[in-house]
């Protein structure tokens, strides 16, 4: 009877696996669907690094972090301000590779009409009240927590 | 009884020479004729005389006929001092005297006509009631007119007495001003003018125009223009019937003198800067004299004014607008403008004017909380002030002007809000307030919570596989 309980629960169990490919199958559609049609409102654009051919869409508004998408965050509000702050969740879906760009990366972002072309800078871990190290003029700054929250890890570009 | 006669005959001989007057000496009478010219003497209302006209001449010497009742009808004449002997009073003397200076010898005078017309006015003493001139010795020849030569020896006769109203009269005027004086007794035309310190003048009819180029006193004489020597004698031959002559003497004659006093003359320059040094303009002034009576409004440009030419003395300078942004200046500036030796005395005021001064407000926040930032403020693109907000606020005193204040540096923390706010200080907006609101910058939370159900789930589908695998 116990054997048979755990043959369903394995069965089952590959069903749930397929859960997080869907997932990400759906946020791809998603991301690609605003990309195609230029979603304004909350959307500015997009980020893409050619370095991990990955791409993700940049939204600003005031709700809490979105655990999938790249937030604009402090300083410039659109894409092409001198001062852009991205904040992304340290996962897979957003963030968690940028602890392997190094300098000389490119990273570029769009505001769905034009491109802007960075290079990565300087890549450091900063205290969490450290402010000023997100206020970089003409550059891009992405940042994501590590250490358990403890800190960030920044990666500054500079536009070119 | 021939000693008796004899006696009688000296003594007959001694009162006729007392009578006659002391004949000097003889004289020579010759006579030049005018061709076509021709009196005819009126008396009675008629003809009854008439001849043509001689130029008389004693020894040479031109002389007039006194007595148109005779002809010259000798040539040797004797002199006479005492002018009574030809009948006419020593009054009649003095005017015909009158007549002669003013007559054919006086300048300008010297024509036919001025000759015919001093004659005729000499024989209106005689009986004449009137003298025609004429081209023919008939009285139905053309006229000649000596109407205007006439009346122009009269009425310089009439004017003999009056001296131009300037005569002895000091003239004040300033250096360049120059002096026109007008002779109101019209009696300029008898005077010859000397400038005897050589100031230059022209003469506009009986105005003397006057160039005052230097200072000092210069001195004018008016002498008349015609002056000679001798005395009035009559020619005559008692011992026959002939025509009185007469020469003339000067009549009285006076010189008079005039007085031109050149005084310097100035100019108040004005220097108009603020406390920085800055050349103001537009600041309005007025000069008045110790009168207060204004004398001239000056507007500084670019820092500078300068006056009229003014008269010498003390005058008050006061600023009458003051400029946009400025305390006015309420002084009085006393400023002398004497001086010796120079035409031209330029005194200078350097004024220094206070910018009034707003208190300006700045306060710095972010939300509810009061922050301190660094600032500046900017006019023109330039920084004229650096500042930082102590518990959020900061007072600057700044002059009335457009200005641009921007913040610089803020606290760790607080996003700069480097937007550059434009402001305008001035008696409106003296005393107010700008406020800055500054945003926190946000350090995002960007951990991801780990998702250890699949890891437990796969744990458990291992542990079950082989567990299923040992009890199969």
């Amino acid at each position: 009877m116990l054997k048979r309980l755990i043959k369903i629960i394995i069965f089952l169990s590959c069903f749930i696996f397929m859960i997080p490919v869907t997932k990400d199958i759906k946020l791809k559609q998603k991301i690609d669907n605003i990309i195609i049609n230029k979603e304004k409102s909350i959307y500015r654009g997009y980020i893409y690094i050619p370095k991990f051919d990955y791409k993700n869409v940049i939204k600003k508004d005031k709700s809490a972090l979105d655990e999938n998408l790249v937030e604009m965050t402090n300083f410039s509000d659109e894409i092409g301000g001198s001062n852009i702050v991205l904040a992304g969740h340290n996962n897979r879906y957003v963030f968690n590779k940028i602890y392997y760009l190094k300098n000389g990366d490119e990273i570029i972002i769009t505001d769905n009409s034009k491109d802007y072309k960075y290079v990565v800078d300087k890549t450091k871990y900063i205290e969490v009240d450290d402010y000023d190290s997100l206020n970089n003029k003409d550059s891009l700054t992405l940042i994501t927590c590590t250490n358990n929250n403890q800190e960030r890890y920044i990666v500054i570009a500079k536009r070119v | 009884m021939k000693k008796i006669l004899r006696i009688l005959l000296i003594i007959s001989t001694v009162f006729l020479i007392g009578i006659k007057g002391v004949s000097a000496e003889s004289v020579n009478i010759t006579q030049q004729f005018v061709d076509n010219v021709w009196s005819f003497h009126y008396r009675n209302g008629s003809v009854w005389t008439f001849g043509n006209l001689p130029y008389n001449y004693a020894n040479g010497k031109l002389v007039y006929c006194i007595q148109p009742d005779a002809r010259i009808t000798t040539s040797s004449y004797n002199v006479y001092s005492d002018f009574t002997m030809s009948g006419y009073s020593n009054d009649i003397k003095r005017q015909m005297e009158l007549i002669s200076y003013y007559g054919y010898k006086y300048p300008g005078h010297e024509s036919l006509k001025y000759y015919m017309a001093t004659q005729e006015l000499m024989w209106l003493f005689s009986n004449d009631e009137s003298i025609k001139w004429t081209t023919g010795n008939t009285d139905d020849t053309p006229m000649i007119d000596v109407s205007y030569e006439k009346n122009e020896i009269q009425r310089l006769i009439n004017n003999h007495n009056v001296k131009p109203s300037f005569a002895e009269i000091t003239y004040h005027v300033d250096v360049d001003q120059g002096l026109t004086i007008e002779d109101k007794n019209r009696s300029l035309d008898r005077y010859n003018i000397v400038s005897v310190d050589k100031l230059e003048y022209s003469i506009e009819g009986n105005k003397i125009k006057i160039k005052t180029p230097n200072i000092g006193d210069y001195n004018f004489k008016l002498i008349p223009k015609q002056n000679y020597n001798g005395t009035t004698y009559i020619y005559d031959n008692f011992s026959t019937r002939t025509q009185t002559l007469a020469s003339f003497g000067k009549p009285d004659l006076k010189e008079y003198k005039f007085m031109v006093r050149v005084y310097p003359r100035g100019d108040i320059e004005i220097n108009k800067t603020n406390e920085e040094g800055e050349k103001l303009s537009g600041v309005e002034f007025e000069i008045l004299d110790e009168n207060n009576k204004l004398q001239d409004t000056l507007v500084t440009e670019d820092g500078y004014a300068k006056s009229k030419s003014l008269p010498t003395g003390n005058y008050i300078v006061k600023e009458k607008k003051e400029l946009y942004g400025y305390e006015k200046d309420n002084n009085e500036y006393k400023v002398s403008v004497t001086g010796t030796g120079e035409n031209y005395i330029h005194k200078t005021l350097d004024i220094v004017n206070k910018k009034i001064k707003c208190e300006i407000t700045y306060i710095t926040t972010s939300k509810e909380e009061n922050i301190d930032v660094s600032f500046n403020i900017y006019k023109d693109g330039i920084i004229v002030y650096s500042g930082k907000t102590k518990n959020g606020k900061a007072s600057i005193e700044l002059p009335y002007g457009d200005f641009i204040i921007k913040e610089i540096e803020v606290p760790n923390g607080y996003k700069l809000n480097d937007k550059e706010i434009s402001f305008s200080v001035n008696d409106i907006t003296c005393a107010s307030t700008l406020k800055v609101d500054n945003e926190k910058v946000i350090m995002p939370i960007t951990s991801t919570k780990r998702n250890y159900c699949y890891l437990l789930l796969f744990l458990f589908d291992i542990g079950g596989l082989i567990y299923v695998k040992k009890t199969d």
